[in-house]
């Protein structure tokens, strides 16, 4: 096999030779992953898999068609190349449509880890042997994951464009479970040997050991104290919903005509950016166009939305290289949002909270309004009361309700810490640090 | 190299290296997807997807591989891989890996349908879509004005090693469209048939033409307008009555993920989580109201988990989760159904495609209608709220506090619908919702829902089923969020 770099590029230049004269473009990406998996202190699924997709872009004039394969042999990407062709004849003239782009000089990022990318299925159990048993031992139950595994894409066109990126990543993620509570840590490394399975199995257990006998509190509002991974999922929606330029333009997010206006508390600095240390990202878009760092959110001051192409010319402004796949229905998206950190952290946090409340991480958030982005979604794995500086019970879990601007307008402390959490599904990554929030709605409860 | 062969080799090739139990799937998918946003083509895609995934048991426990490269050596070579993780997974096991009886069967099986989808011409599906988009966008407060279609047709091949052979084709025909009205500091939308998309079924393009999507347009662009200036949704309790397909989504979430086995069992504890319908609760727990009957079919017709066989070679079968207002059943799988001694799955292992293991998925869960007709359920109630369409959903992870928000809601007074109400929202606790049924609409009212982005499992997976239901009354739910939320 050769190197995924190579290989990637050599299918997508391999593809673009079926184009026959018309302008096309490839995106092509390869990748190897295996996850073993892990309830009740054993291994409950074990799976790799290989796959390749080749998606195809005809363009002509102000059409395109997409077809979409995953065999490289030459003459699937011969059938793919006329259908294409043969679609984009039927279809009506897109005033959006621009032609494709030319190369512009992509500044790589160094992402791939061999050890990591080679990990067998023996060194995954090993690792998940590890923490079943010091769970067993304990006579608590351990659920998890732990991945392994490496990707390659590359983007070309008939134009001469042709950039690519390979990268590894390493997840370990542990729930852990007594009688009546859960406890939860999970970290993401693209390489393998940097994450602490020991460390994390032992922050799971605390928390799930001190959330025995957990109490109910009233619903209502309160001072929260939000671990990273609480925080991160809060980024993703403002990611989703907030800081893309198709909402913007449009007219229906948050951040729609509101640029050079504080719209959060001067403490809030929000970048999207794939060359962070602690981000994972493509440094190029689905155009295959140079990613560029963008600082959305300064001091509070709304900045700007990232851009494709498209949107870019309906703001008046110019690309931040931050294309999905074209044309897009969802318009470009920031992939790799940074809540920028503060000289705080969680202990000093609860320690000047009279009352409030510490949450871990919350569980199946989703988008209620999308003007104040207002959601709402539970808290999982460990919520505690917090009362004069000290975390003094554990809480059964708790509905939000919570408009996420007015929220930030109420950020006390921020910590030094920042922790990144991948997204659930699909691309993206999200650094975020501890927030104290000084009012926060939680709006009914749960009986565990 | 032709199927059957291929399917061979991964058969034998398992048990040369020790394999006890092995399965191989075969699957091409074929994708044709259309979206017309604000006048444009935004996305128009047709896409192949061809693979294969091993799956054994080797010292009584799963090792699973896959790949995309559809070939002698490459079937070789994942078989070996599948084994080898296999081996891995061994040395961390409970207790072995027991799949609950199930006969061998060599059948092949079609989905029915009355036109094919991919033979309709893409020009007669576009001028429809661009005739809707016209209607939607005649507003210039209508911002966004998106309509689509989707087709897949799917050929599913598995064979076994207890002697198994399943052939499948199976299809999904799927239309819908929205307008998001914008207005300063609000935003609405409006849907038709249903929200993310539309209606999705096991048919053919006579879906399509069933749906007269063209006639809805004028009423779901004015709705949308309307909502912009409605009236907030007051914060109360009272008498709610949901409309079908919110209440589809409603079963989804509160009855069908909290009676997968493997999430009571902890399987999915790390991610999705697990359930308050624990083993204990199975036939004696009051789920709902005496008239709330909740029945799992793989027969149904149009059903999008409708099948000949499920991945594990189960036959496909009609049982109750509910009867009566009793918790009574669960979804399982061989495995599960298996490690609990049960005498047979219940044949709800699938999996989405070549590239994922099969685990246990919401089957086609629906509520059987009742005998009331709408009209009378709404005459009498002095004072509650209709909501339908659903824009927003949430539960905990034992599936109990749920929180829904729908696009629209209408305040009824004097047994009368009356105002709009956006942003309609209700909240409360799975058994107690479904204790406070009190009618249910008849068979006229009741509609098969499509459900298409069912996601869950790590690595994740997206799975399709569908939801019957017509629409039902509800007393005394708490409606609307706190003032302070927003």
């Amino acid at each position: 096999m050769l190197e995924p770099s190579l290989e990637i590029e050599q299918i997508a230049r391999n593809a673009l030779h079926h184009s026959d004269g018309s302008d096309a473009e490839v995106i092509a990406t390869l990748s190897e992953s295996a996850v073993t998996r892990f309830a009740g202190n054993a291994i409950s699924q074990n799976v790799s898999r290989q796959g390749l997709a080749i998606t195809i872009r005809v363009v002509k004039g102000k059409c395109s068609a997409r077809i979409a394969t995953n065999s490289r042999d030459a003459a699937s990407l011969k059938r793919a190349f006329e259908k294409a062709r043969t679609l984009v004849t039927l279809q009506k003239e897109s005033a959006d449509m621009l032609p494709l782009p030319n190369p512009r000089p992509v500044q790589p990022i160094p992402a791939y880890e061999f050890f990591t990318a080679e990990l067998r299925a023996e060194a995954r159990a090993a690792a998940v042997l590890k923490a079943i048993s010091k769970c067993k031992k304990a006579g608590l139950q351990a659920a998890g994951i732990c991945s392994t595994g490496w990707g390659a894409v590359a983007v070309a066109n008939t134009k001469g464009l042709l950039v690519s990126h390979k990268d590894t990543t390493a997840t370990f993620s542990v729930s852990v479970q007594t009688g009546d509570s859960s406890g939860w840590a999970e970290a993401s490394h693209r390489d393998f040997g940097e994450i602490n399975v020991d460390k994390l199995v032992a922050v799971a257990r605390e928390k799930a050991e001190a959330s025995r006998n957990a109490r109910s509190i009233d619903p209502g509002l309160y001072t929260v104290v939000l671990e990273p991974a609480a925080v991160a999922e809060v980024l993703q929606f403002m990611g989703w919903f907030g800081f893309g330029g198709l909402g913007f333009v449009e007219d229906r997010t948050f951040m729609a005509g509101r640029l050079g206006q504080r719209i959060f508390g001067e403490n809030i600095t929000i970048h999207d950016n794939a060359f962070h240390p602690l981000q994972r990202g493509l440094p190029f878009d689905f155009e295959g166009l140079p990613r560029q760092p963008v600082t959305l959110i300064e001091k509070g001051v709304a900045k700007a939305v990232v851009h494709d192409r498209v949107t870019a010319q309906r703001a008046h402004t110019e690309t931040t290289g931050h294309a999905l796949p074209q044309p897009s229905v969802e318009g470009p998206m920031p992939l790799n949002l940074i809540l920028a950190s503060g000289e705080s952290s969680v202990v000093e946090m609860i320690a000047s909270t009279k009352r409030g409340i510490l949450v871990t991480r919350f569980h199946y958030t989703n988008l209620v309004e999308p003007m104040k982005l207002v959601l709402t979604g539970m808290t999982r794995d460990g919520t505690f009361l917090i009362e004069n500086g000290e975390v003094t019970s554990p809480l059964k879990n708790l509905r939000f309700t919570q408009s996420v601007v007015d929220a930030l307008n109420e950020v006390e402390l921020i910590s030094r810490e920042p922790e990144t959490m991948l997204a659930d599904w699909g691309p993206g990554a999200y650094t975020a640090p501890a927030l104290k929030i000084r009012r926060f709605n939680f709006s009914s409860g749960t009986e565990f | 190299m032709k199927s059957n062969s291929l399917t061979s080799i991964a058969l034998s090739e398992a048990k040369r290296l020790g394999a006890t139990y092995a399965d191989i799937r075969l699957i091409t998918k074929e994708r044709e997807n259309i979206i017309i946003r604000n006048g444009n083509i935004a996305n128009m895609d047709s896409s192949t997807s061809e693979g294969f995934g091993v799956r054994v048991i080797c010292r009584g426990a799963w090792g699973f591989a896959a790949s995309s490269r559809v070939e002698e050596s490459e079937v070789r070579r994942v078989t070996a891989l599948a084994v080898e993780i296999a081996l891995a997974s061994s040395t961390a096991k409970e207790r072995d890996v027991v799949l609950s009886p199930e006969s061998p069967a060599q059948e092949t099986w079609l989905a029915p349908s009355v036109e094919d989808p991919f033979n309709v011409p893409v020009s007669e599906k576009l001028e429809l879509l661009f005739a809707v988009d016209e209607v939607l966008r005649k507003s210039p407060r209508i911002r966004v004005a998106e309509s689509g279609m989707r087709f897949d047709r799917e050929h599913r091949i598995l064979a076994t090693s207890e002697g198994t052979l399943a052939d499948q084709r199976l299809l999904l025909s799927g239309a819908g469209y929205s307008a998001t009205a914008v207005d300063g500091s609000e935003v609405q939308i409006r849907s038709y048939p249903n929200s993310f998309g539309g209606q999705y079924m096991a048919l053919g393009y006579e879906l399509v033409r069933g749906l007269h999507l063209l006639r809805e347009a004028e009423r779901v662009r004015e709705e949308a307008m309307a909502l912009l200036s409605a009236k907030s949704c007051p914060r109360k309790r009272t008498t709610l009555i949901l409309g079908g397909s919110q209440l589809a989504l409603q079963i989804h979430e509160s009855v069908g993920h909290a009676t997968e086995l493997d999430r009571v069992l902890g399987m999915e504890a790390n991610f999705a989580g697990t359930s308050f319908a624990t083993l204990e609760k199975e036939g004696s727990f009051r789920y709902g109201s005496d008239m709330v009957n909740l029945y799992c079919d793989s027969t149904i017709p149009g059903g999008l988990a409708t099948f000949g066989f499920d991945d594990d070679g189960v036959r496909a079968q009609r049982w109750h989760i509910v009867k009566n207002g009793i918790f009574v059943g669960y979804q399982t799988s061989r495995e599960i159904a298996g490690l609990l001694g049960r005498p047979r799955s219940t044949g709800n292992c699938r999996a989405e495609d070549w590239s994922h293991i099969p685990i246990i998925r919401n089957g086609n869960l629906s509520l059987e209608p009742g005998d009331r007709n709408l009209n009378d359920m709404i005459a009498e109630v002095d004072d509650g709220i209709y909501m339908e369409t659903n824009k927003s959903w949430s539960i905990d992870q034992k599936r109990l506090n749920f929180q829904f928000t729908c696009e629209l809601g209408r305040e009824i007074h004097g047994g009368k619908l009356q105002d709009l109400v956006k942003n309609p929202t209700y909240q409360s606790m799975t058994p107690e919702f479904w204790g406070a049924c009190d009618a249910i609409a008849g068979p006229a009212w009741w509609t098969l829902w499509g459900v298409v982005n069912c996601g869950k499992g790590q690595p994740g997976q997206v799975a399709a089923m569908s939801h019957g239901a017509s629409p039902a009354r509800f007393r005394d739910i708490q409606i609307g969020v706190p003032d302070k939320a927003s």
